[in-house]
């Protein structure tokens, strides 16, 4: 445990969360050690997807936090999104919100949700997540790194 | 039995109101004299089963020669009960259904007839009576199979199909019987049974199994259960409750009444292979029953699954009886009882609401239904309900027959030994495959069916199911509970019942109210009790759960991924949640598949559409039948050489036939 | 209805429900360790479960009635076997019932519920893990009732208390080929009933691999934790009454409270020391393809026949 821990100091990145918005009714005390994320792919170009992947491999273990991605936003606590919004995924992002209980979070992962980055006025695209709905975290970088991410889930699911 | 008789006549002098009176009160009439009828036959017969009377009576004037014969005692009395419970809901609910659905005037008069024939056979105590009454049951059901000809061009396929198996069934017992009666020289039961000794051992095997297959086809035994599926689905629902919940019976009263009882103590290996039949017929018949999705035809074959278990039983109890246990062997037989009345009450009930369905939706394929729980509500429960018994989950009363049958098959296996138990866990195996399909098949039934949206919104709901059907359901419905919950009230009279079986006091009911606990067995279920706590536990949880949560409930869509396409294509259907399970067992039914695709005709990469067909038969009827049928149509060709219309030919066949027989004389 | 099974009964419904979600985080923690990574905490269920209940509850607007009452029959079935069987102690409150018949069928009820809640909400996956959780169920009952039969010829009753005692007091029932087939069959039916692998895989993200999950995609909230805690306690029933038939001993038959207290913390043991085997078990196994499934099962089904024969015969 101490091992990784010096490990992951190495790769400390400064903590890139903040609070855009009034949250959508999120509250520390109901996701206490705790935290079911039902990860939504907009318009991303897979790089985010694997930096996902890889925060939940045994090696950054997002897990061990109590975090876990689910299949189904009826589980979940929030959504990780990814990727700027796509024309085409604006309607499935506002249902799958839509679909999932409160008190829920929205975590825009990656520059292009956060801002739109390189594909901000492309063709076919809305723009960054904030445009579509109201983002309480933004995990930044392009792609965010594991242990970014796994910083910031950990904040998330154990503010103490 | 006088009240018998009374009842008897009624329900024939409704038959003939009926004929008389206009169109509007015609199924009123019909309706309201089986119900009157079937209360006073209950009665009749719930009388004579609590205060265990006999009663006989002849009439030597009826039938020419013999006369007619009955006796009525709390064995066959249980069967009338059974048929007559039944009845009455059927009565009630035939007052709504008969108004818009029942079109053939012959059909309503024929009903109360086939009722009144079907309380009659049990009575029979002669080969003439039984073989009369049995007739007349095949053809007043003939008929009843017919009632949509005009509509349905699958009634004739039907009907072809159920008057030869009947037929060939009847052509069965009657010989088994005739064996018996020629090596008797009596025709009467007690005097048959009386000098059996005088039958010799091949005869009485062979009437054995002329008989237990003659009373099998009606019963609905794999290989000739091929007439359930064609013949239920086919009449009206009231018909065909009446049918699979009463008729059927019937064939395992003939088993019981003729191969146990009259035949006593055969060899072992008769019950053995009766257990291995009664085995195949479960498995056979869950199987069919849960990759099947025509709503009837599932129902139907489910009654072969039931009917299977019942055979079981009988078989069990037949080794038993032939290996000396007779107390296990009674417990078996109750359990057989059991299940006949909670197969007739649940099985019927599920016809009524099928037959409701069918009213309202106008279809019985359930890949068509669904979210039938928010329209008919009432009809819903009662399937649920039915769907529970069916299953055997407690407290319906599925559970409380299937955990007495099987204690008693446990205890066959404990106290048999040799061939016998390795006979008997066939029985198990058999029973257990069986109630595992049985509850898929009934999850997939009302889960289809009940739950979900509906499958085909342009088929509008029709008009509002009349309050008479709704009732008659209802009231089948509330005995499964009410059988479920206090089975030992239903102990205690088929206890009764099996005592005269065995003619000995066997076994005896103890236990508390609601509970399930017989001597011999080794467990006292307090089904009652169960209920209840779970109840309690419901809401106890119910109400903690509301403490502790936020209260907060949120109607939202159906959650599809995200996407904007309507749940109603996308939900499973009957045959998909039937998929895995027919592949699994592929090589057994062999499906027929078939998908064709037709191109755009610019490119053959451009698929225009895509048609699968997929047809689903019973194996049987083509391995079995099939090949009998060709026979039958080459030998019709061979001998339409011969019988090809001609007079002149007749004639001469006539004088040449004349010509032999003189020779031969002299 | 005594002092004593009243007590006990409750202590019993208590001791499933604490160690429920216990063992599963003890699972969870094992299989983590196994892979070489920290894992959740061990009491990570908890927390779950503890913030489902907090949950706004979300309702399709297809459903019925059964949407809620599923989870209930579900949880109140489990409680009611839990009620009857012998777990800590065989002088339970409802004696006669524990029947093991019965209680084959009481779990049945909680499956068809569940089965039903999939299919309620008129959703593609609902459909597809009913479908898939009944062909299991289909097969899995066969096997289970013949391994009841099976566990119960050589205590001549099918009653479950009547059989943990009677292998407590003929240790050579215990080394049977009889009883050790009909166990056998049972783990795998358990294996089978609970969703583990290599029948399902409960960790999947995967809709398209799911049996037991997809059938409650639907639910959310205190539903959905209903449906959780009451899976993880018949998975801890089951394995309750595996170890008292395997291993009975420890288990308390003299009715005396100091017994009773002895009995639990030995159980747990036991308990625990199974979860963890099942665990590294686990991590060996991939879920095997579903149409390998009734191969699985089929051979359950033939342990356990040859379990009844072995059994009458010797």
């Amino acid at each position: 445990m101490k091992i990784l821990d010096s490990f992951l100091s190495l790769f400390k990145a400064p903590l890139s969360k903040g609070i855009s918005r009034p949250s959508n009714g999120y509250h520390f005390s109901t996701i206490n050690k705790s935290l079911t994320l039902r990860h939504v792919d907009v318009g991303s170009c897979n790089g985010c997807e694997i930096e996902i992947a890889s925060a939940f491999n045994p090696i950054y273990d997002a897990g061990r936090f109590g975090v876990a991605l689910t299949a189904s936003p009826r589980h979940a606590d929030g959504l990780l999104v990814t990727g700027v919004v796509t024309q085409n995924m604006v309607d499935p992002l506002i249902k799958t919100f839509d679909a999932t209980p409160n008190p829920k979070i929205v975590i825009a992962c990656g520059d292009c949700a956060i801002s739109g980055n390189l594909f901000k006025n492309g063709y076919g695209v809305k723009g960054p997540v904030s445009e579509v709905l109201n983002v309480d975290v933004s995990i930044m970088g392009c792609p965010p790194h594991p242990i970014d991410i796994v910083d910031t889930l950990r904040a998330i699911a154990d503010p103490k | 039995m006088k009240l018998l008789l009374v009842s008897f006549s009624i329900g024939c002098l409704g038959a003939l109101l009926s004929l008389v009176v206009s169109d509007r009160y015609r199924i009123t009439v019909a309706s309201l004299s089986i119900i009157a009828e079937s209360i006073l036959s209950a009665f009749a017969s719930l009388n004579v089963i609590v205060d265990e009377k006999r009663y006989s009576f002849t009439a030597t004037q009826v039938l020419p020669l013999f006369g007619i014969k009955l006796t009525f005692n709390s064995v066959n009395a249980l069967f009338i009960f059974i048929t007559s419970f039944l009845a009455v809901a059927i009565g009630i609910y035939q007052m709504g259904y008969g108004k818009h659905a029942v079109r053939a005037k012959i059909s309503v008069f024929t009903f109360p007839i086939f009722i009144t024939s079907m309380l009659l056979i049990p009575l029979a105590a002669s080969v003439v009576t039984f073989m009369a009454a049995w007739e007349l049951m095949a053809i007043t059901s003939i008929i009843l199979v017919l009632t949509d000809h005009k509509v349905n061009n699958k009634v004739g396929k039907a009907t072809q199909w159920y008057s030869s198996m009947t037929h060939l069934g009847a052509a069965l017992i009657f010989l088994g019987l005739v064996i018996l009666v020629t090596a008797t020289g009596h025709q009467q039961f007690s005097l048959i049974f009386a000098n059996i000794g005088r039958v010799g051992t091949p005869e009485k095997c062979i009437a054995f199994f002329l008989i237990f297959l003659g009373f099998g086809s009606k019963a609905g035994i794999v290989p000739l259960h091929i007439w359930l599926p064609y013949a239920h689905p086919q009449a009206p629902s009231p018909m065909s409750a009446m049918m699979s919940g009463a008729m059927v019976n019937l064939g395992i009263y003939g088993i019981i009444r003729f191969d146990m009882m009259l035949l006593g103590r055969g060899a072992n290996w008769w019950w053995i292979i009766v257990v291995a039949v009664g085995s195949i017929t479960a498995i056979y018949g869950s199987l069919q029953c849960v990759l099947n999705s025509d709503l009837k035809q599932l129902l139907a074959y489910s009654t072969v699954d039931n009917v299977g278990l019942m055979v079981i039983g009988v078989g069990v109890s037949g080794l038993l009886i032939s290996a000396g246990e007779l107390k296990f062997a009674s417990l078996v037989m109750m359990g057989v009882f059991f299940q006949l009345l909670a197969h007739s009450i649940f099985k019927g009930m599920l016809f009524l609401t099928a037959g409701a369905i069918q009213y309202n939706r106008n279809t019985l394929s359930i890949d068509m239904l669904g979210g039938l729980l928010k329209t008919l509500p009432t009809i819903s429960i009662c399937m649920l309900i039915g769907v529970g018994s069916i299953s055997a989950i407690p407290p319906f009363s599925g559970f409380s027959s299937e955990f007495v049958l099987f204690e008693g098959l446990f205890q066959a296996v404990v106290h048999l030994s040799g061939i016998n138990a390795v006979a008997i866990l066939m029985g198990v195996t058999g029973f257990a495959l069986a109630g595992g399909l049985t509850a898929t098949a009934f999850i997939k039934t009302a889960g289809i069916a009940l739950l979900g949206i509906s499958r085909s919104p342009k088929n509008p709901p029709k008009t509002k199911i009349p309050f008479t059907m709704i009732a008659g359901t209802l009231m089948l419905a509330i005995s499964c509970v009410f059988m479920g919950m206090f089975p030992n009230l239903i102990l205690d009279i088929l206890e009764k019942s099996t005592r005269t079986v065995f003619a000995k006091n066997l076994l005896n009911i103890s236990g508390s109210f609601g509970s399930i606990s017989i001597t011999g067995m080794t467990s006292d279920i307090q089904v009652l009790i169960l209920f209840c706590s779970s109840i309690i536990f419901i809401l106890g949880i119910y109400g903690i759960s509301k403490l502790f949560s936020l209260r907060k409930l949120r109607i939202v869509d159906s959650w599809g991924c995200g996407s904007n396409y309507s749940s109603l294509r996308t939900q499973y259907t009957a045959t998909s949640f039937a998929g895995p399970l027919q592949k699994i067992f592929e090589d057994i039914v062999k499906p027929a598949h078939d998908i064709k695709s037709s191109h755009a005709e610019e490119s053959k990469f451009y698929i225009k559409s895509v048609k699968y067909t997929y047809n689903f038969q019973d194996r049987i009827e083509m391995v079995i039948y099939d090949p009998i049928k060709r026979l039958i149509l080459i030998w019709g060709k061979v001998t339409s050489n011969i019988q090809n219309g001609s007079v002149h030919r007749y004639i001469a066949f006539g004088f040449i036939g004349l010509l032999a027989v003189m020779v031969f004389l002299t | 209805m005594s002092l004593f099974g009243s007590v006990t009964s409750l202590l019993q419904i208590l001791f499933v429900l604490l160690m429920a979600p216990l063992l599963n985080g003890i699972m969870l923690k094992v299989k983590s360790r196994a892979e070489r990574r920290v894992g959740p905490p061990i009491l990570q269920t908890f927390y779950d479960l503890r913030k489902l209940f907090k949950k706004e509850t979300l309702r399709s607007n297809n459903s019925t009635f059964i949407f809620t009452l599923a989870p209930l029959i579900l949880i109140s079935s489990t409680v009611v076997v839990i009620v009857v069987s012998p777990i800590i102690t065989t002088g339970e409150l409802f004696n006669g019932s524990g029947d093991l018949f019965a209680i084959v069928f009481i779990l049945l009820i909680g499956s068809m519920s569940i089965a039903l809640l999939g299919l309620d909400a008129a959703t593609a996956f609902g459909g597809m893990g009913s479908s898939r959780a009944a062909t299991i169920t289909s097969l899995s009952e066969p096997a289970l009732l013949v391994s009841v039969i099976a566990l119960s010829v050589q205590a001549k009753s099918t009653n479950l208390s009547v059989i943990v005692l009677g292998n407590v007091h003929h240790v050579s029932w215990l080394l049977s080929p009889s009883h050790i087939l009909a166990i056998s069959a049972l783990l795998i039916v358990i294996f089978a009933e609970a969703g583990r692998l290599p029948v399902d895989n409960p960790a999947t993200h995967l809709e398209l691999t799911m049996i037991y999950e997809a059938m409650i995609l639907e639910s959310s909230g205190e539903n959905l934790a209903l449906v959780k805690l009451s899976e993880f306690m018949r998975f801890t029933f089951l394995l309750c009454i595996a170890s008292n038939l395997f291993f009975p001993f420890g288990i308390d038959s003299t009715k005396s409270w100091i017994f009773i207290g002895i009995s639990c913390i030995l159980l747990a043991i036991k308990l625990i020391f199974i979860v963890g085997l099942i665990a590294l078990f686990e991590t060996t196994q991939a879920k095997l393809r579903l149409f390998r499934v009734p191969e699985l099962l089929a051979g359950a089904f033939v342990l356990a026949i040859l379990a009844t024969i072995s059994g009458i015969v010797v």
